[in-house]
């Protein structure tokens, strides 16, 4: 029986990793601005160290877990080269954005 | 074996987690309430699912725990510091605040 249970509980898990690849693959083709797209990329980052963690465990092999730690340090540094790269481009005067963050029915 | 079935729970968290995360990027109105929603948990189902890979290598040598336990420590300390900067950066870009928002300091420095 527990075993039973422990295989709905992993299989729920990568249900829900699918399902949300699937909206954050959505957010990342229409965020409004491009910050939003940052966010969606460093929440993708996030779905990819968890899955690599769980691959670990699933593959017993303790050697992956190098792989999600050096992608937690390089997706860091991604945000923050992209923070940088937002901030320099508001430099120059752009026009404001539309109200269009209320862009989901 | 009730090692597994924690295992096993904590894995599903994970996952719970992500997708909350998911859910709140897509119905959030505004850059604010969706970087306040991922960044928190994206960090609690990072944290679940490496106390499930803590549970499980338990026993394996080589300072495995000591390494886990210095990428919780760096994860709680940038997870922060990025999204603190990209909401800067959006603010200046010019990504405004949904319509509800009533109190902006930091309209004032500008």
């Amino acid at each position: 029986m527990i075993e039973f249970i422990e295989t709905i509980f992993i299989n729920l898990f990568f249900l829900c990793l699918t399902v949300s690849l699937f909206i954050i693959l959505n957010r990342l083709r229409r965020g409004p601005s491009l910050a939003d797209r940052v966010i969606a990329a460093d929440l993708f980052t996030a779905l990819l160290i968890s899955a690599i963690a769980v691959g670990a465990i699933y593959l017993d092999e303790p050697a992956y877990f190098d792989i999600a730690l050096v992608l937690a340090v390089i997706g860091f540094l991604g945000t923050i080269v992209f923070a940088r790269f937002i901030d320099s481009q508001g430099q120059q005067p752009r026009p404001q954005q539309e109200e269009g963050s209320r862009d989901d029915e | 074996m009730m090692n597994d079935f924690i295992i096993s729970f904590l894995i599903f968290l994970s996952g719970l987690f992500i997708f909350l995360a998911a859910l709140g990027l897509k119905r959030f109105p505004d850059l604010y309430c969706r970087m306040h929603a991922t960044c928190k948990a994206s960090t609690i189902a990072k944290f679940c699912s490496f106390g499930a890979a803590a549970i499980y290598f338990w026993n394996t040598g080589g300072g495995f725990l000591l390494k886990l336990i210095g990428a919780m420590v760096f994860l709680l300390l940038t997870v922060p510091v990025s999204a603190h900067l990209i909401a800067r950066a959006g603010y200046k870009r010019g990504a405004k605040p949904c319509p509800e928002t009533w109190h902006d300091d930091y309209a004032k420095t500008f």
